[in-house]
């Protein structure tokens, strides 16, 4: 039961990672189509704010690695 | 010309990440082989260790028990290894753990492989600062231009953090914090760096260290906070009295949960990528188990190219993930250390420096 | 396989190893701050004040420098100036002086002429005198010679003169 809820707990972890990086992707591409000449500054900031999410992301995954270990 | 050199140079790194790679593997393998009915070891490798691995060959490390024996006596005990402690009779190995035949544990002093590559580390910067700073009292840097790799590689992280990650968080105090972010930051750039090292472990994949940097950034976030940071916890300006009331247990718990999320975001990406390496490599013993040699043979390619791929990831996001940490340090430190500008003495402040 | 965290697995917090780490992390913190970090630092910021100052230096010499080309070019475009004023008052001096001298001489011309004119009137009329009193008495002496006495001297004047003064009439 607990290695389920922790697999199911994952994928829904990817999902909502992969939505809010796929969004962060989205602004920035818009961004730099927009003004290549801040691409730099944009890209810092994206890659930034993805870190955010993914730290987001892998508490959940933390979460699930405690399921699915005790 | 330049360019031929450089592709050059990119094969052999492939080349060398590839052997690297391999020989990493079968390590592994050789390793779980003897200890557990499963293929690969997957918790063994990002789990702390009593030994070190040195150039293929293990290290034990000397155990130190801070302990308490049936009679209520403190005992500081120490053995040069795990198995010492183990004949010596006053200790048994309980499932991997070490504990005292009669009494309990208090606490367990022992080194270990973490605090080892922790040490490392901090070795690591201490021999940048140290050549750094040989340069600089010599007058190179000083008064000519940076001179040689190390030299220059040392500035731009330094102008970095100083210019990126101080100077827009900190203001005008920030000279005195650009010492510990830039420790913080260096150290745990070299742990995670050394933990793409395939026999080593990464120091920052282990909680208990992670935890204790995002105590050290807390500390010095509530040390350098002004009495306007403890107003806005305890007593938050500008809101009705029931809200005020209301608003300290929130206040109080955003200031825990910010090292917490500190220590746990780096502890969960060092420790995933390594878990993710070994899960992609193990896929080859697992295929040898199941289905045989050429399965394995077949998965083994797909295996390491998408680990040296991982590879690259890894080294951005150990460099990444050091900055993440030293850049909310700094946000929080900066939070904390801010007057704001409701602030009597702030607007004083000002007004001085204008007149001066 | 030993692992020192088994109790709580990966999660686990442990107590000995975090008290290893604070004490290595603190001691290694204040040696930065304390001896090795300042002497990088003041190293870094002396060098860049170094490089502002000059910068700023440079900047204001270079500034000097246009000031005084400024200066310079003013100077050049005044001297050209009054270069050319100096020359237009010389051409307009020289223009001037030439025509007064061209004056001059046509007047001293013309009056050398007009003395002439009236020097050879006078020749003239005082030769048309002589003329006129040598005609008389180449008339007189003829017509002496042809009356022989038979008139006075005096009545045979005032007959010639008569005579002339009608012909000049005519």
């Amino acid at each position: 039961m607990g290695l389920l809820a922790a697999g199911i707990g994952a994928g829904i972890v990817a999902v909502g990672a992969g939505i809010g990086i796929g969004l962060i992707g989205k602004g920035a591409v818009e961004s730099i189509a927009r003004q290549p000449e801040a691409s730099a500054d944009i890209r810092g900031a994206m890659i930034l704010t993805a870190a955010f999410i993914e730290g987001v992301a892998l508490f959940g995954a933390i979460i699930c690695i405690i399921l699915a270990l005790g | 010309m330049i360019r031929q050199t450089m592709t050059n140079y990119l094969k052999f790194f492939y080349t060398l990440l590839f052997v690297v790679l391999l020989g990493s593997a079968s390590s592994y393998a050789a390793d779980a082989e003897k200890e557990s009915d499963s293929p690969i070891d997957i918790m063994g490798t990002v789990a702390d260790h009593d030994y070190f691995t040195f150039f293929g060959k293990k290290l034990y490390l000397p155990r130190l028990f801070l302990w308490e024996n049936d009679l209520g006596e403190l005992k500081f005990s120490t053995y040069s290894s795990t198995k010492k402690a183990i004949a010596s009779g006053e200790f048994i190995d309980i499932d991997h753990v070490i504990t005292p035949v009669t009494g309990h544990m208090v606490i367990d002093f022992s080194l270990t492989s973490h605090l080892i590559y922790f040490w490392f580390g901090l070795g690591a910067l201490a021999l940048l600062v140290m050549f750094a700073g040989s340069r600089y009292k010599k007058g190179i840097g000083s008064d000519t231009a940076p001179r040689g790799a190390i030299q220059n590689l040392f500035e731009i992280f330094y102008e970095f953090i100083r210019d990126e990650v101080a100077k827009p968080n900190l203001g005008d105090k920030y000279r005195t914090y650009v010492p510990y972010l830039f420790t913080m930051f260096m150290s745990i750039a070299f742990m995670n760096s050394f933990g793409l090292l395939p026999w080593a472990a990464t120091a920052t994949a282990d909680i208990t260290v992670t935890a204790v940097l995002a105590i050290f950034t807390f500390l010095v976030t509530q040390f350098s906070g002004t009495k306007d940071h403890w107003q806005h916890i305890f007593w938050f300006p500008g809101v009705p009295l029931g809200v005020k009331f209301l608003m300290i247990p929130v206040e109080l718990i955003g200031l825990f949960t910010k090292p917490f999320a500190l220590a746990i975001r780096l502890f969960a990406n060092m420790m995933s990528g390594k878990i993710m390496i070994i899960a992609i490599l193990g896929l080859i013993f697992i295929f040898n188990e199941m289905y045989g040699n050429i399965a394995a043979y077949s998965v083994s390619v797909f295996s390491v190219v998408i680990t040296s791929i991982l590879y690259i990831l890894k080294l951005l996001v150990a460099i990444l993930q050091a900055y993440i940490f030293t850049l909310l340090s700094a946000v929080f430190i900066g939070m904390a250390a801010e007057e704001h500008e409701h602030d009597h003495k702030h607007d004083e402040h000002i007004h001085a420096d204008l007149s001066v | 396989m030993l692992y020192l965290l088994a109790s709580g697995g990966l999660l686990s917090f442990n107590t000995g190893f975090a008290i290893w780490i604070a004490i290595s992390l603190v001691v290694f913190l204040l040696i930065m701050m304390k001896f090795a970090m300042p002497p990088i630092m003041q190293a870094l910021e002396g060098r860049e004040t170094k490089i502002r100052e000059s910068l700023e230096a440079a900047e204001v010499a270079l500034a000097k420098a246009e000031a005084i080309s400024k200066d310079n070019e003013k100077a050049l475009r005044e001297a050209e100036s009054k270069a050319h004023q100096i020359r237009k008052e010389a051409m307009d001096d020289a223009e001037r002086i030439r025509n007064e001298r061209v004056a001059k001489a046509k007047d001293e011309a013309e009056q050398i002429i007009e003395q002439a004119k009236a020097d050879i009137e006078q020749e003239k009329q005082s030769a048309l005198v002589t003329l006129r009193k040598e005609v008389a008495n180449l008339a007189i002496q003829s017509a002496t010679m042809i009356l022989d006495a038979e008139l006075d001297v005096e009545k045979n004047q005032k007959l010639v003169d008569n005579y002339i003064n009608d012909l000049t009439k005519n």
